[in-house]
Order: structure tokens, then C-alpha cells, then sequence
């Protein structure tokens, strides 16, 4: 799977922009909200937030997926009634979709993929420990890291299969790209 | 699903300015990282559960605690036992688990944690997000970024719809007899994700269009239908401000 430049005019419009923002913002969050799977044994769940960046970071590019998924993913925080965390969420998960775009711009390859996917876990989960641990203690911090690796492996088994598809069922999605 | 944390109400939180509301979060959110007295802290915090109540009432006030609630007993179990300092409380088999040190340490760090949460909480259920949005553009929040913002916020109810739709299409089609398993759930998923992404992504070109249409990209300066107004709010934001931050010093001092 290979990234098209798209030689299109219309992903350089303002206007076209701030569409395709709102909308992929509007996606992340319902993805991080609303789907939910669950995991029997912990009785936890996992949500898709991380599959929607992933899929904007391969598909629309790295800027995109610092706005959309930092934006979306703090939303989202905050409708569950978490909003002490949004102003972090959007830093942790901003730079996980920028460096996964950063990435995976040029070409999409196993490589690329498992580098992406341990930059983005490393940088999200740090970010998220370092304040959680400022917040509360590093001690109690650490019971976060597991689930914020798992969201990352649900992103990245999920989100780049689900682009493919996406792409291969829509083939103008390739012109959205900015 | 809920779009909105506002709770209605008319107490003095809710017809407050938004922007000295800001401020005074800001700085709420600074005291509780500061260095200063845990009695410090525990009277600012019983401040902040007054103000709340006051507010929203006492019900409202609990639902953030109760959320937290995993993490500070995380917090009480992991904590005392990494502090050895000040008067020993309790030894287990030559193993200090409880000194005074510990028990001042947790208490500040769940007293910062629950602190912040519900300042959020009391904010966001005080402030509508159309104000909230209006206030960052006061503090100078490009108008294109309030815009996306305010887009997305209105297409989500409608996208949770059309998640909910697409759902009910497939479900229709695999039967009912599904063990709703991990697997399972993935494969019913993962096509309706697919769905719900071209929707999403086939509507882009239109809503940029409709944009266009109302003059997004002009370089001419725009006006709004909804504003704040500026009247002397710079003096009681900075009054608001100055007030927390002299709160942390003047326990110091005391």
C-alpha cells in the first residue's frame, strides 16, 4: 500500500480544510465514546479512539491527525465527564497522530508500521504516565501503561486494515489527502 | 450520547463570566501543584466542594468523585509505603509501610487529584460549550479553529445516528443467533466502521462546499452573532486571578 499525492485542488481550499477537520474530529470522537469492545477477563474495554488516528494519519496525513485526533480524542474526555484529562489527551494523542503520519506519510510497510506503532505507544503512554504521575503519584501512574499499550495495539491491528478498506471501497479518498 | 456537560441552573457559577471562570481554573489547577501546606490545600479544596454544592448540588458534586474513585485507593495503597520519613505509624515483619510522611504525601496527591476533577467537573457543568468556545476566542483562539470545533460538535449527535443505523443494517443481515464474543464483535464491527467512514468522508466535499457558499476562506474579517461582551472583564480576570495565586503565598506565609 503506497500514499498518493493527490495533483487535486480541492484539498487546498480553506473551506475544505476545516470540513474534513470537523468531520474527522467528529469521527475520532465517536469512535473513542461510543465503540466499545469488550475484554472478558478484565471486565474492561477497549475503545476505537486510537483505530480512528490511525486511520487519519495513514489516509489524510500527519497534520490532520495531530488536530483531528488530539481535538477528537479530548472531546471525547470530556463527554464522558473526564475533562481534567482533555488538555492532556489532546497533547498525547495530537503527537501520537502526528508521528504516526510523520511515518507512514511516504510509503506503508511492516517496518514503517512496527516503528510507527512503538513511537506512537512510547510518546502516548509517556505523556499520559508523566502527568498522571504528577497528578497522583508515579507509583499509581504505572496501572495505566498496560491499557494505553493495548489501545495502541487495537489502533494499529484495526486502523491500518480498516484504511485499506476504506480506500479500496472509496478510491476518491486518495484526493483527500493535505 | 451526550454532547453537552452543561447542567442549567442559576447560581452565581452560572451567570459568572466564562473568562473569569477560565482564569480561575487555570489558577485553581497551578495552587494544586504548588508547594505549599497540605492544610493548605484541604481548605481550598473544601472551598471548591462548598462552591460546588452551592451550585449544583450534592449529588451532582459526588458523581466526579466517584469516578476517580479507582485511582485514590490506587493512590492509598501505592503511596505511604515510598515515603520512610517522619514518625513510623505502622511495621510489617521489619518493613515500614505507614509513616507520618506517607499519610501527608497521599493525602496531598489525592487532594491535588480530586481537586482538579472536580474544578473541571464544576466548570464544564456551569459553562456551555458555545460559551467555552466563545471564551478561547476572546483569548485569542484562531476564528477557523472555534469554527472547526463548532462544526464537529454539531455533526457528532447526527454521526452517532448514522453509527447507530449502519449498526442496525448489518445486525439485520448476520441474524440473530450471534455469540457476541471478542471475535465476534470485532468481525461485526469492523464493516460498519468501514461504512460509517465513507458516509462521514462522502459528506466532506458537500459541507465544503456550504462553507465556501458562506464565505469561509475570505481574507475579509468576519463578524458574529455571538459574542461577549468587553466591559471592565480584563480587571476582574486579573482581580480573579491575582486572588487565587495570593492564596497559596499567604498560607505560606501564615
Amino acid at each position: 500500500m503506497t500514499n498518493n499525492n493527490s495533483n487535486s485542488s480541492i484539498n487546498n481550499l480553506p473551506a475544505f480544510k476545516i470540513a474534513s477537520l470537523a468531520i474527522l474530529i467528529a469521527v475520532t470522537t465517536v469512535f473513542t465514546y461510543i465503540i466499545r469492545i469488550p475484554i472478558a477477563p478484565t471486565r474492561g474495554y477497549i475503545n476505537f479512539g486510537d483505530v480512528a488516528i490511525f486511520f487519519t494519519a495513514i489516509t489524510f496525513g500527519p497534520i490532520t491527525a495531530f488536530l483531528a485526533g488530539g481535538l477528537g480524542t479530548a472531546l471525547a474526555d470530556l463527554f464522558a465527564g473526564y475533562a481534567q484529562w482533555a488538555p492532556i489527551t489532546f497533547f498525547a494523542h495530537g503527537l501520537q497522530g502526528l508521528l504516526i503520519g510523520l511515518i507512514l506519510k511516504k510509503k506503508i510497510n511492516i517496518p514503517g508500521l512496527i516503528f510507527s506503532f512503538l513511537a506512537a505507544t512510547i510518546v502516548m503512554a509517556g505523556i499520559y504516565y508523566i502527568t498522571a504521575g504528577l497528578m497522583y503519584g508515579f507509583g499509581p501512574a504505572l496501572a495505566e501503561i498496560p491499557g494505553n499499550i493495548l489501545q495502541n495495539v487495537a489502533g494499529v491491528v484495526v486502523g491500518v486494515p480498516l484504511a485499506a478498506a476504506v480506500r479500496k471501497a472509496y478510491p476518491p479518498i486518495l484526493n483527500y489527502k493535505w | 450520547m451526550i454532547t453537552s456537560t452543561y447542567i442549567p441552573g442559576n447560581s452565581i457559577l452560572h451567570k459568572a463570566d466564562p473568562r473569569i471562570k477560565t482564569v480561575v481554573l487555570l489558577s485553581t489547577v497551578i495552587f494544586f501543584f504548588l508547594s505549599v501546606p497540605v492544610t493548605a490545600i484541604f481548605v481550598i479544596f473544601l472551598g471548591l466542594i462548598f462552591i460546588g454544592i452551592n451550585s449544583l448540588g450534592f449529588l451532582k458534586i459526588i458523581h466526579p468523585v466517584k469516578m476517580v474513585l479507582p485511582i485514590i485507593i490506587f493512590v492509598i495503597i501505592l503511596t505511604p509505603p515510598f515515603y520512610k520519613g517522619g514518625e513510623v505509624i505502622l511495621i510489617v515483619k521489619d518493613i515500614v509501610i505507614l509513616t507520618t510522611e506517607g499519610i501527608s504525601h497521599t493525602l496531598r496527591l489525592i487532594l491535588r487529584f480530586t481537586g482538579i476533577t472536580i474544578s473541571f467537573y464544576i466548570f464544564f457543568s456551569t459553562t456551555s460549550i458555545n460559551y467555552f468556545i466563545l471564551t478561547l476566542e476572546w483569548f485569542k483562539l484562531p476564528y477557523k479553529a472555534a469554527l472547526i470545533i463548532t462544526i464537529a460538535l454539531r455533526y457528532i449527535p447526527s454521526m452517532v445516528i448514522i453509527y447507530n443505523n449502519i449498526q442496525d443494517a448489518h445486525r439485520l443481515r448476520s441474524g440473530n443467533n450471534v455469540k457476541y464474543n471478542f471475535r465476534n464483535k470485532l468481525n461485526t464491527v469492523f464493516p460498519t466502521l468501514v461504512s460509517v467512514l465513507i458516509h462521514s468522508i462522502k459528506s466532506i466535499p458537500t459541507l465544503s462546499m456550504a462553507l465556501e457558499l458562506r464565505g469561509i476562506g475570505c481574507t475579509a474579517k468576519r463578524t458574529q452573532f455571538n459574542t461577549i461582551k468587553s466591559n471592565k472583564m480584563i480587571l476582574q480576570i486579573a482581580i480573579a486571578g491575582v486572588t487565587l495565586l495570593l492564596l497559596p503565598v499567604s498560607a505560606i506565609l501564615f
